[in-house]
């Protein structure tokens, strides 16, 4: 007998249609990859970071292949909170499809800031904050590698919205739980993990580092087992939900992170690699659960 | 306004080695085929292999109906790979991708420069425009190719069947001109410092970035205008990863992939 399974998940208050999530900085405004897929069968997207101010990023060289992944070093391009608002939002608000935003900050008052200002928009369905860039020199990873940092900043963004909110961790720590508790504890409705793992490339030519940075962060199918077990420790401890990500390139790659504990999954680097990756893992997600006549993914 | 990209799979028809490390590859694609302008590039699936995991952007060389065509420099493992391809396989592509070239009817001179396997959009224009010319417009194309060594020049031949006849600036002297592309673009029969070129004269340029450089600075001196293809790694091609950015005069990264791979030589801030 066939039955449709049932994708939906819920984080916070927020219902998705399928867990499937695509992540910060690799899928733009949604707008970019409008003509290859259809943004609508996605369970959400998260936007490109925010900044308060426009950030001006960092210098070139700021990508480079490694196996089974790839180095950034992008430093948070992007055209600041009022130009997100005037040229990104429109087409977004037309989107049948939650809208997360990623906001991050340089201080406590900015993330807040941008709470303030961005919760007035009804149709951005969440707020994933971002403690965990590795690539900016002000806030941005030094929030996620210190509980009481990540806790402040937390309680400072549930403190001015109603909306679900989402923080980002870094894979850059010791213990991970102490910092996803720290979220919990302040507020925060879920967590997201993991960032890119702070890395380096040499040219060995040059010997020099490849990026301009020196340092950047890896990310891509190479991360996916220690990203796996960095949700799976988080998971059986919080309490909440958690969204997986970290190198997920099919639909098993999705199941194992959501076999560790994780209720949503984000799609990052293989996005560039194949457009249609986000697509195969809601579509394999669901032969599996068909295959396996489990009904639906809150049992 | 150019036509979405589109992500499909395309069957190599040819792949050919036309002077050492330089191929030609022949794609069947009538869907890429009608999409796709000079100066615009392919985002290339070039194994299913996890050390070559991004896609390769490759320049799209020349089109007809049903076929797209590449020239590509092997440079490092990724293009080495796609040598390796024989006809009948099938490439994931997405594109075509970026802005491509363009020109405004006041235009009466075209100078088309190019340096080693920077040939490969340019002539693509030149065919472009060599097709405008045959419909009435009146413009006038000159033609300078750079290469190391005579064994190095590519596509005189193809310049001289669309009736254009290449100056060729090698650096060892074995053919044309012994020096840079650029001595040629500078030299007073190309560039005559007695007339003002403005607004009727259009220099479009691909190669190596000292070449290009060169190039935007004869452009500043002689005070025209010009537009250079960049060549830059890329992540996505699609504008999302901002992996690929050119620093511009304004302070911005633009991106490459996005907002180019064409752009004015003097809005990019030359290093």
């Amino acid at each position: 007998m066939d039955m449709k399974p049932d994708l939906s998940v819920k984080i916070g208050d927020l219902e998705l249609k399928n867990p499937v999530m695509m992540a910060s900085g690799t899928f733009g405004y949604g707008e970019e990859y409008s003509g290859v897929i259809d943004l609508e069968k996605l369970g959400a997207i998260v936007v490109k970071a925010v900044t308060v101010n426009p950030t001006l990023g960092n210098r070139p060289p700021r990508i480079w292949e490694v196996t089974g992944g790839m180095l950034n070093s992008i430093g948070l391009q992007n055209e600041g909170l009022e130009y997100f608002i005037e040229k990104k939002v429109p087409f977004l608000r037309e989107l049948n499809v939650p809208i997360i935003v990623n906001i991050a900050g340089s201080t406590v008052k900015e993330y807040k800031d941008l709470a303030v200002r961005l919760n007035e928009i009804p149709e951005i369905s969440a707020f994933e904050i971002n403690i965990s860039c590795p690539n900016v020199k002000e806030g941005g990873m030094q929030f996620g590698t210190d509980p009481k940092w990540t806790n402040t900043v937390v309680k400072n963004v549930c403190d001015v919205t109603k909306k679900t909110v989402i923080t980002k961790l870094s894979p850059n720590v010791t213990d991970v739980v102490k910092i996803a508790e720290a979220a919990r504890d302040g507020g925060s409705d879920a967590v997201s993990l993991v960032n890119t793992f702070k890395a380096m490339a040499i040219d060995v030519k040059k010997r020099r580092p490849v990026l301009s940075t020196v340092t950047g962060g890896l990310s891509g199918p190479c991360i996916k087992p220690i990203a796996v077990r960095m949700v799976w420790e988080v998971a059986s401890k919080l309490g909440i939900p958690v969204i997986g990500m970290g190198g997920i390139a099919n639909a098993e790659d999705a199941l194992e992170f959501m076999i560790a504990g994780a209720t949503a999954v984000q799609i990052g680097t293989m996005t560039f690699v194949d457009p249609v990756t986000g697509m195969n893992v809601i579509s394999g997600i669901e032969k599996y659960l068909r295959e396996e006549i489990i009904k639906s993914l809150k049992l | 306004m150019n036509l979405p990209a589109i992500l499909t799979k395309a069957q190599i028809v040819e792949n050919k080695e036309i002077i050492p490390q330089i191929y030609l590859m022949k794609l069947y694609s009538p869907e890429l085929a009608s999409r796709v302008i000079a100066g615009q590039f392919f985002h290339i699936k070039v194994a299913d292999r996890t050390d070559l995991l991004l896609r390769r952007p490759l320049s799209v060389f020349n089109y007809s109906k049903d076929n797209v065509s590449m020239l590509y420099e092997v440079v490092g493992k990724g293009t080495a790979v796609l040598a390796e391809k024989r006809p009948g396989i099938e490439l994931d592509i997405l594109g075509p991708l970026g802005n491509g070239f363009s020109i405004t009817p006041d235009v009466k001179q075209v100078i088309l420069v190019s340096g080693g396997i920077g040939v490969a959009p340019i002539f693509c224009w030149a065919k472009e425009l060599v097709d405008k010319k045959r419909q009435g417009t009146d413009i006038d194309i000159k033609v300078l190719i750079g290469a190391k060594n005579r064994y190095r020049v590519l596509c005189e031949e193809d310049f001289k069947g669309l009736g254009l006849v290449p100056e060729i600036a090698t650096d060892d002297g074995s053919a044309g001109h012994n020096g840079f592309v650029t001595d040629l673009l500078k030299s007073d029969h190309c560039l005559p410092s007695t007339i003002d070129h403005r607004p009727s004269t259009v220099v479009y340029a691909c190669g190596p970035n000292a070449m290009l450089k060169e190039t935007a600075k004869a452009l500043s001196d002689h005070k025209i205008n010009g537009y250079v293809s960049m060549d830059r790694w890329m992540g996505c091609g699609m504008g999302v990863c901002l992996g690929c950015v050119v620093k511009t005069t304004d302070g911005k990264y633009k991106r490459a992939c996005k907002d180019g791979p064409v752009f004015r030589a003097d809005e990019i801030e030359w290093i």
